[in-house]
């Protein structure tokens, strides 16, 4: 690619997008504190074992600002979360950032543990279409996909929990630590995405059998092991790494339900937990990082496709 | 000797009130450096014939029956095995749409490049050479080679499949509609350049296509085809000025009326 | 001098806004039962000529008139009737003819949604068409993919002639059909436009089929039309 002045245009274009796309996610996040009822100077005091007297919430309230129009509290709010200051917890008073910090690598482990299997088992599933002995496979795959596409996910890991850990006591039925207690839990948050895309791909790579090229690859009298690595797999491939990338940011997401089912010390119990406790500045922290996630991750695939077809780089460049 | 003897071919599409035979016994020699053309109406099974003479039948069609020579050695086409080391290198399909026959993410030379090394093992560097010389044969700069089937012309990928086949030097060369939806101006330039290109590699060409007045300009022989079945067959000239199949004579009758446009 | 249908005055259209245009200033007049051939190579604009001249498509420069009026004036019941007087057959039957639908169906949609025939007269019409076009009616049951390319194009035509056109547009209709479907329709559509008056605007790559079926004869290259004066 020969400078590939596009990739700039488009980068820029794209970056664009995805800050006006976080403006949107931090004005919703930042209403959350308009919204919800209750008043937070409140919280606070009753969370500190304080009598809310009126005198104590009406200075809270002018050291915290809410006592300043709303607007003008958003545009503070937005400065300190671009400083990455994202407040303090109204519980525990530590830093939102710190805390997400601790809790961050755990949610990582388990998104990535989940990913992995999604992009390897979605890729088997839809191979076993074209596979000459996998016939039976496939037709076997097709309605239990289908049945993992359908079931929800907290279901889905009651039935895990009850066949591998209480049933066959192969694996724990809860808990961080190890690679024993991610199985379960990664099991949970990534069969039913990558049920679905071995669907997609399996449609994908029996439209791809069907174009001349793969069959004039035969006709050139390559390998079937070449037509499958350098014919099929790409041109089928390709197109998934969208949904892949759409993929990884809604496992960021999904770690709510899973987290919470296993035990797991992430931040979808952080969430969770700081949901309950009405504790807004770390709801704000960990909605504004995993929106953050999924659009990056996103335009991540977007670029990645880009750069692995050709075709698009070209329309890419606005010529 | 001929480039390519094919004896009673049969192709059956296996099926629950038995088998039904879509290709019933067709047998066909091609020439070295000559053109044999097939013609025929739209389910003929012209295409099904080119298919199984490169063993690329889809699925559940089957070769039942057929034998095919190729300087001095037979194969059983109902072995799909016979196929290795034949396919692509001595006998070599280029079928319709010749746009969409190049991988769009490979770039055009590796596409000519893989096919040499894959059949010859031969080097990289002598495959790029011969790539190049075989792109520079039909026109194309060696800047073609590093481009993506996207970038170039509809002209220009039937060109790199020229090239491909040049390259190859595959001793049948079968082609199935070469030039369906081309403008006459660029079916003419495509037909002389495989008919050049047939001369040249001294291979049999087998031309498939259902435009007879190009047909009856380019190919040496022709073969007609009704029904599975071969119904005519002989030297072109002869064929179209003495035509005793009805089908072939409703043909050359529908041929000179719309050759009659000339005046 | 017979009366005017369809008439392009000044047509330009370009897709990109740097580029050549793919039509450039076209002028272009059809009275009623004249035929006019356009070739050109590949890529010419004879395509989007058509389109423009069919109202799918608006040209950026000129204006395109039928029967005197201005395209872009005409109310709605108007525009409907322009659709119904001007038809089209395209080069791939199998893309645009409905692949659910059996022939009989096929040819007798067009009858109902112009209201041209009433219910109880539709299938003796169906089978006239048939008739006209040169199918058998045994293949009234039969399914586009059942059909050959050649037969395919009868129906597209029947379903042409059942709107009773003034004009027909043919882009590309006989292209990749084999020789004898081709004398074929070049027979049967040559007889057609004389008895009925039709005119048609033939476009093909093919001069010979525009010297076998037409009056007139056109050619657009660059997006520039010459008329080539008739022999």
């Amino acid at each position: 690619m020969s400078g590939a002045p596009w990739l700039s245009v488009w980068l820029a274009r794209r970056l664009g997008a995805v800050l006006l796309v976080l403006w949107g996610v931090s004005l919703v996040a930042f209403s959350l504190q308009i919204i919800c009822p209750g008043d937070p100077a409140e919280l606070i005091l009753r969370t500190r074992y304080e009598t809310p007297a009126p005198k104590k919430m009406a200075q809270l309230r002018r050291s915290m600002g809410l006592d300043r129009p709303a607007h003008e509290q958003y545009l503070a709010w937005l400065g300190r979360v671009l400083c990455l200051d994202l407040g303090r917890s109204y519980r525990t008073g530590e830093p939102v950032a710190a805390q997400i910090a601790a809790r961050l690598p755990a949610t990582l482990e388990l998104a990535l543990a989940s990913f992995a299997l999604v992009v390897a088992l979605s890729t088997l599933l839809g191979l076993c279409a074209v596979w000459r002995g996998g016939r039976w496979l496939d037709r076997l795959l097709q309605p239990i996909s289908l049945g993992l596409v359908s079931l929800p996910s907290y279901w889905l890991a009651l039935l895990l929990i009850a066949l591998f850990a209480l049933g066959l006591g192969w694996l724990p039925v809860a808990g961080f630590g190890g690679p024993a207690t991610l199985v379960l839990p990664a099991l949970t948050l990534g069969l039913g995405a990558a049920a679905m895309q071995g669907r997609v791909l399996r449609v994908k790579v029996l439209e791809v059998m069907g174009q001349d090229y793969l069959r004039f690859a035969m006709a050139k009298g390559l390998s079937p092991g070449r037509i499958l690595l350098r014919h099929l797999l790409p041109n089928a491939l390709v197109p998934m790494i969208t949904l892949w990338g759409m993929s990884l940011g809604s496992l960021l997401g999904g770690v709510v339900v899973v987290e919470t089912i296993f035990a797991w010390p992430g931040l979808g119990r952080l969430l969770v937990e700081s949901l309950l406790g009405r504790d807004l500045p770390l709801v704000q922290g960990v909605v504004l990082l995993m929106a953050l996630a999924f659009v990056l991750s996103s335009l991540a695939a977007d670029l990645l496709q880009r750069l692995l077809d050709p075709r698009l780089s070209a329309e890419g460049s606005g010529v | 000797m001929s480039a390519m003897e094919l004896s009673d071919l049969w192709v059956e599409l296996p099926g629950p009130g038995g088998p039904r035979s879509l290709v019933r016994g067709v047998s066909l020699r091609l020439e070295p450096g000559q053109v044999l053309g097939l013609m025929g109406l739209s389910g003929a099974g012209k295409t099904l014939t080119a298919c199984a003479l490169s063993g690329l039948l889809p699925a559940p069609l089957e070769v039942t029956r057929g034998r095919l020579r190729l300087d001095g050695r037979a194969l059983d086409l109902t072995r799909p095995q016979a196929w290795r080391g034949v396919r692509g290198r001595r006998v070599l399909l280029l079928f319709q749409g010749a746009g969409a026959a190049l991988d769009p993410l490979m770039r055009v030379g590796a596409q000519i490049t893989e096919a040499l090394r894959q059949d010859r093992a031969m080097a990289a560097a002598q495959a790029r050479q011969i790539t190049g010389q075989a792109l520079e044969r039909f026109g194309l700069n060696s800047d073609a080679a590093r481009r993506y089937p996207h970038q170039l012309s509809g002209g220009m990928r039937r060109r790199v499949l020229l090239s491909l086949a040049w390259a190859l030097r595959p001793q049948v060369l079968i082609a199935d509609e070469p030039t369906n939806g081309l403008d006459a101006a660029s079916r003419d330039e495509m037909s002389l350049m495989f008919t050049q290109l047939t001369r040249e590699l001294g291979a049999g060409l087998l031309l498939i296509s259902h435009d007879l007045r190009g047909m009856a300009r380019w190919a040496d022989h022709l073969a007609v085809m009704e029904g599975g079945q071969v119904v005519e067959q002989g030297r072109a000239a002869e064929l179209l000025n003495r035509p005793s199949h009805p089908l072939t004579r409703s043909l050359v009758e529908s041929l000179r009326y719309l050759e009659g446009g000339h005046a | 001098m017979p009366e005017e249908l369809l008439r392009l005055a000044g047509v330009s259209k370009s897709y990109q806004a740097s580029g050549p245009p793919v039509l450039d200033g076209v002028d272009l007049t059809i009275r009623a039962g004249q035929t006019l051939g356009l070739s050109g190579p590949s890529g010419g604009g004879k395509s989007t000529l058509a389109r423009i001249a069919l109202g799918l498509e608006r040209a950026q420069a000129g204006t395109v008139f039928f029967r005197g009026r201005d395209l872009r004036a005409m109310g709605r019941a108007e525009r409907r009737e322009f659709h119904r007087q001007v038809q089209v057959v395209w080069q791939d039957p199998y893309l645009y003819l409905p692949p659910q639908f059996n022939v009989a169906r096929l040819v007798a949609e067009p009858l109902a949604v112009h209201g041209l025939a009433p219910r109880s007269q539709r299938s003796e019409r169906v089978k006239e068409l048939l008739a006209l076009v040169g199918l058998e009616p045994g293949l009234a049951h039969s399914k586009p993919h059942q059909l050959s390319g050649g037969q395919c194009q009868r129906v597209a035509l029947a379903r042409a002639l059942a709107c009773r056109p003034a004009l027909l547009i043919l882009d590309e209709a006989l292209a990749g059909l084999d020789t004898i479907s081709q004398a074929g329709l070049v027979k049967l559509l040559g007889g057609i436009c004389r008895e009925r008056e039709l005119a048609l605007l033939f476009i093909a790559h093919d001069p010979k089929l525009i010297r076998l079926m037409c009056q007139r004869q056109a050619e657009l290259q660059g997006g520039r039309l010459r008329e080539r004066p008739v022999p």
